[in-house]
């Protein structure tokens, strides 16, 4: 947990970085995990006691905590658009460079676009269950593996083309999609929920600003790092 | 006080109780709370107890929060009873009272308890 050591100097760092993981699992924000780390860090201070003495193992202490209501996977749906839109633009950037490389049109099939259904689900559907990751150990991995193969075998499988589409038309297209997921990001993304000390301060690192602010252009990235890879490839 | 320490669920039952019982002394914050449980004879009682039961009193309405920055560090979360903590300290308390004299009076040898009953005739 970068820059949390400097706020809770009494804790011990891995202690309060499993108390962090468990109470961001738990649907806590980061103000009130700020606060339970805050009353830690002064208790240990005062009592000269470590956190794991004077609180037992962090992931038992966070089930003391209380949690917020936990709001359905669909409440995150809003904020997944500009991911959607972002997600559809870079898949599509992949098969513009793969057709104009071959000449031939980009054909745009149903399975590409079960493919950007499957990918966009099955992201909402880890995130709504990210102690499935965290805690399944190898449930959660075989999950992914599982879901990966499906999205695989979907991208690849043949099945009917339903636009076809020329190559400076697809990239123009990709451009509107991507412009349009950058702005959106900046317009419905919330404040980052870092973790923030009751009396004001907040351990966000540089680090922690740079990927804050690489954020909105990820898929942009991943879309010209990708690009070149096939052209390279 | 006989200097070993009382069977945790003793303590259990009447831990919210002192809390409540400390915080109507004045706001204080939660270390002060542990070492003022200690010093009267409740024994060590550990984060992972106390700022648990702290928690539930906040959410019930007995106590509220606030932090004051500190001179030498970055601050601390003081505890004050609420109106309706001092009256749910009140009732518990006399309660308590209630229940420990009727313990104490059940416990004592038959022949000092004043209000000793008729022994129950054993039916086996």
């Amino acid at each position: 947990m970068s820059g949390s050591s400097d706020l809770f100097p009494s804790l011990d760092a891995d202690w309060a970085q499993e108390l962090t993981i468990e109470l961001r699992i738990r649907g806590v924000d980061g103000a009130a995990i700020g606060e339970v780390l805050a009353t830690a860090e002064t208790h240990c201070r005062d009592s000269g006691e470590s956190a794991l003495d004077a609180f037992g193992p962090a992931r038992e202490y966070a089930q003391t905590v209380p949690t917020p209501a936990r709001g359905s996977t669909l409440s995150d749906v809003p904020l997944a658009v500009p991911a959607a839109i972002g997600l559809a633009g870079m898949l599509l950037s992949f098969r513009t460079v793969d057709a104009w490389q071959a000449g031939t049109h980009v054909a745009l099939t149903l399975g590409a676009v079960l493919t950007w259904i499957a990918v966009l689900g099955a992201t909402l559907v880890l995130v709504g269950h990210l102690e499935l990751l965290v805690r399944g150990r190898w449930r959660g991995w075989v999950v992914m593996l599982g879901l990966s193969a499906a999205i695989g075998i979907l991208g690849l499988a043949p099945t009917p083309t339903l636009l076809d589409l020329a190559p400076g038309t697809a990239a123009a297209l990709v451009a509107v999609l991507l412009a349009t997921s950058v702005g959106l990001s900046y317009r419905i993304t919330p404040e980052p929920d870092v973790v923030r000390h009751p009396l004001g301060a907040v351990t966000r690192s540089p680090a922690d600003a740079v990927v804050a602010g690489l954020t909105p252009w990820l898929f942009v990235i991943l879309t010209l790092v990708g690009s070149g890879v096939f052209l390279i490839v | 006080m006989t200097g070993q320490p009382y069977p945790a669920e003793w303590l259990r039952g009447v831990l919210d109780l002192t809390v409540l019982r400390i915080l109507d002394d004045g706001p204080t914050y939660g270390y002060a709370i542990a070492a003022r449980l200690d010093d009267e004879g409740f024994g060590t009682i550990k984060g992972g107890t106390l700022y648990p039961l702290l928690g539930r009193a906040e959410e019930a309405g007995d106590v509220v929060t606030h932090w004051e920055a500190g001179e030498s560090g970055p601050g601390r979360k003081y505890y004050t009873l609420t109106p309706s903590g001092r009256e749910r300290l009140g009732t518990t308390s006399a309660r308590w009272s209630e229940f420990a004299d009727r313990t104490t009076r059940f416990l004592s040898p038959a022949p000092n308890r004043a209000d000793a009953p008729t022994p129950a005739r054993s039916t086996r």
